[in-house]
């Protein structure tokens, strides 16, 4: 493997990504413990700017490599979906003992799921989905000699996803009782599910041509 | 004489032996008498270190050339503005809370400095790549990587204290 910085980079990511899912892993909406999602921030933040500089430092420095290529990716989405699983998990239901639960446990269990993160199974299984899509298309089109690069939406997609999750950690940590930081975190959720379903939908319309063309 | 203050981190590049160490222990102190005047504030202690590294940062970037044609070398000694970016980095979201006792303020401090002089020595991967970035890029870079590391380790105090 090319050891140079930008891949340096990018293995740190791998790392950071398993620290990130511990600390999440560790946290208990029952017995909660603020300082773990703060640290869990705090190395999400980390990742995201290893992400920024691995492959703006491998175009900078001509450091492009294969394994750039395919773990910049991979790691990012790793991280991306990992965190929703995490937060999807039971760690983080609303307590259900009498006050415990927060504004979160009075709002409608569609819109939370009954969730402090409001991050759903369902939503985990959209997020899953539409990457499993996206690589698929991608990958027979590059094999048919078509390149099939990011688009916009799909940067989009990856900023919201990104801050949406980091919401999510600051508000359960930093200002957990306050209504409009519990309304933003749900919109915040809710959009980058939202923005995912419909650039995942986007690829496949762009893919369209191709897809048909097979079909026939 | 401003360009040679920013560079040298307020004079502690002048200081005698292990300047860099110096320019950490400033920011430590800044940070120690900003959490006890203000009771352990979170926010205000990680606003102050946030702007403390943006300012050092850009200090050290605008100013890396100068520094060179200055001290005669790339990232030389009495420039401690890469230090105190890299200690402020460490500090933030720095895992105090409101009233606790200052020994306990005093502790995570302590781990802070300790985390961020390690990391600034030992310089782990990526950080010793990062050095050959050109001019300020590369003077800032490893002690940036070096904050990042210590900020992770003071992190995970969390799972301690």
């Amino acid at each position: 493997m090319n050891w140079k910085l930008p891949n340096q980079l990018t293995v740190a990511r791998i790392a950071l990504a398993v620290l990130f899912f511990v600390l999440l892993g560790l946290y208990q909406a029952d017995q909660p413990r603020p300082g773990l999602l703060i640290a869990a921030f705090v190395v999400f933040v980390i990742a995201g700017v290893t992400d920024f500089l691995d492959g703006y430092l491998a175009r900078k420095m001509k450091l492009v490599s294969a394994f750039g290529r395919i773990a910049d990716p991979f790691v990012d989405k790793v991280l991306v979906v990992g965190a929703f699983a995490m937060l999807a998990g039971s760690n983080f239901m609303c307590p259900r003992s009498a006050g415990t639960g927060g504004l979160e446990s009075t709002l409608p269990y569609w819109l939370t799921g009954g969730m402090l993160s409001i991050v759903q199974s369902w939503m985990v299984v959209a997020v899953l989905a539409r990457e499993f899509v996206v690589s698929a298309i991608r990958g027979y089109s590059e094999s048919c000699g078509r390149k099939f690069p990011a688009t916009y939406p799909g940067k989009i997609k990856m900023i919201v996803q990104l801050v949406a999750i980091g919401t999510v950690l600051v508000q359960m940590a930093v200002v957990r009782d306050a209504t409009w930081a519990v309304c933003l975190k749900i919109g915040m959720i809710w959009l980058a599910v939202i923005v995912t379903i419909l650039s995942g939908l986007a690829y496949v319309n762009k893919a369209r041509k191709l897809l048909v063309s097979e079909i026939t | 004489m401003l360009k040679k203050a920013i560079v040298t981190g307020l004079g502690t590049g002048y200081l005698p032996v292990a300047q860099g160490t110096w320019g950490s222990a400033a920011v430590a102190g800044i940070f120690l008498l900003t959490a006890i005047l203000t009771g352990c504030d979170l926010l205000i202690t990680t606003a102050v270190m946030a702007v403390l590294a943006a300012a050092a940062s850009v200090g050290c970037v605008a100013l890396g050339r100068f520094a060179e044609q200055t001290f005669g070398k790339k990232d030389p000694e009495k420039c401690t503005a890469d230090e105190w970016a890299g200690q402020a980095v460490a500090l933030l979201l720095a895992p105090i809370s409101p009233g606790e006792s200052h020994g306990k303020t005093l502790l995570v401090v302590s781990i802070a400095f300790l985390a961020f002089r390690v990391f600034d020595v030992v310089k782990p991967p990526p950080a010793r790549l990062l050095e050959r970035l050109p001019h300020g890029w590369g003077v800032l870079a490893d002690d940036l990587t070096a904050g990042a590391y210590a900020l992770i380790s003071v992190q995970l105090l969390r799972l301690l204290l």
